[in-house]
């Protein structure tokens, strides 16, 4: 004879059988046991049919109803969505006045502010204004419209800009290649921009836009030191100590964009050219002609999860004879979104040329890790435009990123100049 | 000392599946083909909201599943089936439905009406793709959902393809219809408020209304094509949670992550590719029937199944890996980009040209590797019994019931329509050879004239040749005793047809079954040597099968 076993072991069962006796019997089995005291629960279990089994069981969990709930956490999570909290209070804020951080030049330090936006979700414009402080002591007051808002599709895309800033303590280290970060010096830049722009078929394949604008600017020594005067004589940093200057500022770009996403693309390239002329209205000594070629590519290495990344950009900027290029108004390199293994400003010319190469691998959606490596120049003669001289640096970075391209990025960068760690919002390139 | 609630719980382990009962393995009402679980509930039951963020992280990075991984599901009856109940309904694979009742699927109507005057009550702005309520002209409700503005008919077609599947298998889900209407009918109903999508709400007015839908793409006739999805029957109460039981519903005896067809759904949903398996897109109602209060409990929302992903196409990962998925993050984090993410690899159809139906595709899909958003409690405790049950319900649609229900999707391409049913037929194939290979394959048991039949479903469905032999084992079990006394030899045969043996039970002996032993002999397939065991009943000159015990 074999025995057919059950696939209960017989503790298990023991117990069980122990468990079902110890519940609340039901009336059935309560009339059950007085007939017939010697009867134990599992034979009158037995003895049920399955559907009266499993009503008894549902008749017992009624006698023993609670309200259903969610935890305290899920109840406060939920709470925080419904408000949609964070996003409204950092998007939205309060009938539109809201919390703004960043917005500032690079190594401005912590930056918070407050902000008025109308028309978030409005079809045809949007309009903000905000006041921003940072922990150097920098002041910012800006203001724009665009129309349409940035959410909407659209062909054209205008938008105004007013804008106030008093940087106190800028840094600067001298003018060409070759300047020594022991010269490092401060100066103060207080500007006021009045602009626009009208961009047609923004993101197409090919774009166009027209800017125009108006700006002043005033240096001084800084609040920190030393100044940049007690560094440098002046007479060799044009515009520093100048009087107020006013420019008009005219130009505008060509922009080819075959890039497969706009935001963290993976395969394509976008090219830009941009002009812009500034024309001294006041002094009279700072017109010049700024050209920018900015290209980059995305290369997927097989599947899309690794990318080649590649930035070349050269910025020349050619005063008319017996005028110079102001050295506030130079491009720089150095800092998160240039060489980062180089301070902020570190290098200044009236030209420059900027390499940059990450290979960046997919780590999560909404997460990336890179290894880079930039190279860059600056320098003020023609001649001068080549690949030797670059000043390099490499690194490590961590990306997180959402969609809507809000990116917040650590790079940890080393250079000849050591160690630099930058936390910032937006793509490297 | 243990609570009445996990007394319960540890009773309902053992009663559906009927096992392990002292004294008694089947019942005189075994096998059981539906659970009445609508004891009345008078109390309206509490209205419950879960938190979307503390869903998908808390799965992510806990199982709030109380049983073992690898343990059975517990509201099984003794056939090893789901019976009927607030949750399922056995339809198609039980009795089967004609072409019209599977292309009708849910719909008890013709849907609104697109002559009649639909009244806006409800709506909502958020991006580019708006969302609103109406109320057609009988009064009816429905939710109207629209298709990506750029990707017309994706969400639409798998939104109703999906609920027809759904339902035919067994599942309660919403009437969803396509319906082609004319904007310039809608009306606004006064007070009307719409939300932006910060969560603001204003006066819906006319001008607003025509401004949400302007980029909604139309017709030739001027009208658009939107999804209208009838409001289910009953007070919403919240979505029911794949895990633990409802407290206050005494009908709800079994944790959700132990029931059969929660379970099964990982595998249906890995056919479907019906990612957006979690709590948030289920519901449970409260009805008031005749007088008599439960709760019916019901799936929603399948705008992110096949290619779609709702609001746009699918996301490629999505369906290859958790939304977060942790272990495939730590390999990619130490992989330096050369640990390539299998979705990676997938080449999909041809976009834009088959942009409507979305990244849809059969070549890499693996249906033990598929992923929904997160580690939803039922599916991880999918075992292969559960599986076995699963495919077979995905099994029992002929080529030709997917072309009609695809057929309803109504995809204004002929090619389209043809890609997506070619791939739902290799991916039904898929899911159905893992799933029913897992097992012993034997099923469809019965009792004719000659004997005791059965049926090779791996045969049948040509997963494998016909080389499958069953060793065959005897005996008489004693329901009173839980014990079984073999009778004669085992033998090998190659049929699936079994002489019962005769002049062994005589009428009377209520307790005493027929116990059969088989195990499929397959060179391939040495797992199905373990035995499906059936047992048979004797009713007045006959036999029923009452039971199946079937090992993982």
């Amino acid at each position: 004879m074999r025995q057919i076993t059950s696939s209960l072991s017989p503790g298990i069962a023991v117990f069980i059988v122990s468990l079902v006796s110890s519940s609340a019997p039901s009336p059935a089995a309560q009339a059950q046991a007085t007939a017939d005291p010697g009867a134990s629960a599992e034979q009158e279990t037995g003895r049920k049919t399955r559907a009266e089994t499993l009503q008894e069981m549902r008749e017992e969990k009624s006698r023993e109803l609670s309200p259903e709930s969610v935890s305290r956490w899920e109840a406060r999570i939920r709470g925080w969505e419904e408000t949609q909290f964070p996003r409204n209070w950092l998007v939205k804020g309060w009938n539109g006045f809201r919390p703004v951080f960043g917005g500032m030049p690079s190594g401005s330090g912590f930056v918070l502010g407050a902000g008025y936006i109308h028309g978030l979700a409005a079809q045809y414009f949007q309009a903000q204004a905000n006041a921003r402080f940072s922990t150097r002591g920098y002041t910012m007051l800006d203001g724009e419209a665009v129309f349409p808002p940035p959410q909407v599709g659209r062909r054209v895309e205008l938008k105004f800009r007013a804008q106030y800033r008093d940087l106190t303590s800028l840094r600067f280290y001298g003018l060409g290649n070759d300047s020594s970060v022991e010269s490092q010096s401060f100066y103060q830049l207080e500007d006021t921009l009045f602009g626009g722009y009208a961009w047609l078929n923004p993101r197409g394949l090919l774009s166009f836009a027209a800017e125009g604008g108006f700006l002043r600017a005033e240096t001084s020594s800084g609040s920190e030191q030393p100044s940049v005067g007690d560094e440098f004589p002046a007479v060799e940093i044009p515009g520093f100590d100048a009087p107020r200057t006013d420019y008009s500022v005219v130009g505008g770009w060509v922009e080819f964009d075959v890039r497969d996403k706009w935001e963290d693309p993976q395969v394509g390239l976008v090219a830009r050219i941009t002009g812009l002329r500034y024309d001294d209205t006041v002094v009279n000594a700072f017109d010049f002609t700024r050209v920018v070629a900015d290209v980059k590519g995305y290369v997927p290495l097989g599947p899309k999860s690794r990318i080649l990344a590649l930035r070349l950009r050269t910025s020349h900027s050619t005063a008319d004879i017996g005028d110079a290029v102001p050295f506030y108004l130079m491009e720089t390199l150095g800092g998160a979104k240039s060489i980062r293994g180089f301070n902020e400003f570190r290098f200044q010319d009236t030209r420059n040329l900027l390499v940059n190469v990450e290979y960046r691998w997919e780590v999560w959606t909404f997460a990336d890790f890179a290894f880079f490596f930039d190279a860059g120049k600056v320098f003020a003669d023609e001649e001068d435009f080549d690949f030797k001289d670059m000043h390099t640096g490499y690194g490590f970075g961590i990306r997180g990123h959402a969609p809507g391209d809000v990116t917040l990025r650590f790079d940890f960068a080393h250079s000849t100049e050591g160690f630099k760690l930058h936390i910032s919002g937006g793509p490297s390139f | 000392m243990m609570s009445k609630k996990t007394c319960a719980f540890l009773l309902a382990t053992l009663i559906l599946g009927a096992r392990q009962l002292p004294g008694q393995k089947f019942r005189t009402d075994d096998p059981i083909h539906a659970d009445d679980d609508r004891l009345d509930t008078p109390q309206e039951p509490a209205h419950i909201r879960l938190s979307d963020a503390y869903d998908r992280f808390g799965h992510i990075f806990h199982d709030f599943g109380r049983s073992a991984i690898g343990s059975e599901a517990v509201n099984v009856n003794t056939l090893d089936e789901v019976p009927n109940s607030t949750w399922f309904t056995n339809r198609h694979s039980i009795k089967r439905m004609s072409v019209e009742e599977l292309q009708r699927g849910p719909n008890r109507s013709a849907g609104p009406h697109p002559n009649e005057t639909w009244t806006v009550f409800k709506g909502k702005s958020q991006g580019l793709t708006p969302g609103f309520e109406v109320r057609d002209g009988k009064g009816d409700r429905y939710v109207i959902k629209l298709d990506p503005v750029d990707i017309p008919e994706l969400s639409s077609a798998a939104e109703v393809i999906a609920t027809k599947i759904f339902y035919a298998i067994g599942y309660h889900v919403p009437e969803n219809y396509i319906v082609r209407y004319h904007p310039d009918r809608f009306e606004i109903e006064p007070g009307t408020q719409v939300e932006d999508q910060f969560g603001d709400q204003s006066p819906l007015t006319r001008w607003r209304f025509r401004r949400m839908i302007r980029r909604v793409p139309r017709l030739s006739d001027g009208s658009m094509r939107l999804t209208a999805s009838k409001y289910i029957p009953g007070i919403p109460i919240g979505p029911f949670r794949y895990h633990e039981t409802r407290s206050d519903d005494p009908n709800d005896i079994f944790p959700h992550e132990d029931r059969r067809e929660l379970r099964g759904l990982r595998l249906i949903a890995a056919w479907t590719n019906h990612d957006d398996t979690r709590a948030h897109n289920t519901q449970d109602t409260w009805v008031n029937e005749n007088g008599k209060g439960y709760i019916q409990h019901y799936l929603l929302d399948f705008g992110s199944t096949f290619g779609s992903g709702s609001v746009d196409m699918q996301l490629p990962n999505l369906s290859f890996q958790y939304w977060l998925d942790l272990e495939q993050v730590k390999k990619n984090m130490v992989g330096f980009g050369f640990v390539v993410p299998p979705y990676r690899h997938v080449k999909w159809p041809e976009f834009p040209e088959y942009q409507a139906v979305g990244r849809w595709e059969g070549t890499y899909f693996d249906p033990e590797g598929w992923r929904n958003d997160y580690p939803n409690p039922a599916f991880v405790r999918m075992t292969p019994r559960d599986a076995f049950w699963a495919a077979k319900l995905i099994m029992s649609f002929t080529p030709e019931e997917l072309q009609a229900i695809v057929e309803t999707g109504e995809y204004s391409r002929p090619e389209w329509s043809q890609y997506f049913l070619k791939v739902l037929i290799e991916r039904q194939q898929k899911c159905g050879r893992f799933g029913i290979n897992g097992v012993n394959p034997l099923d469809e048991l019965r009792v004719t004239e000659t004997g005791l039949e059965f049926t090779n479903l791996s045969e049948k469905y040509g997963f494998v040749d016909d080389r499958t032999s069953y060793r065959v084992s005897w005996s008489i079990y004693n329901n009173a005793a839980d014990t079984g006394e073999a009778i004669g030899e085992a033998a090998t045969q190659k049929e699936t047809r079994l002489s019962l043996p005769t002049g062994v039970l005589t009428t009377g002996e209520e307790n005493l079954f027929l116990g059969v032993d088989i195990r499929s002999l397959h060179d391939d397939h040495p797992e199905w040597n373990k035995p499906v065991r059936v047992y048979l009943r004797r009713r007045g000159q006959s036999y029923q099968v009452v039971g199946i015990d079937r090992e993982s």
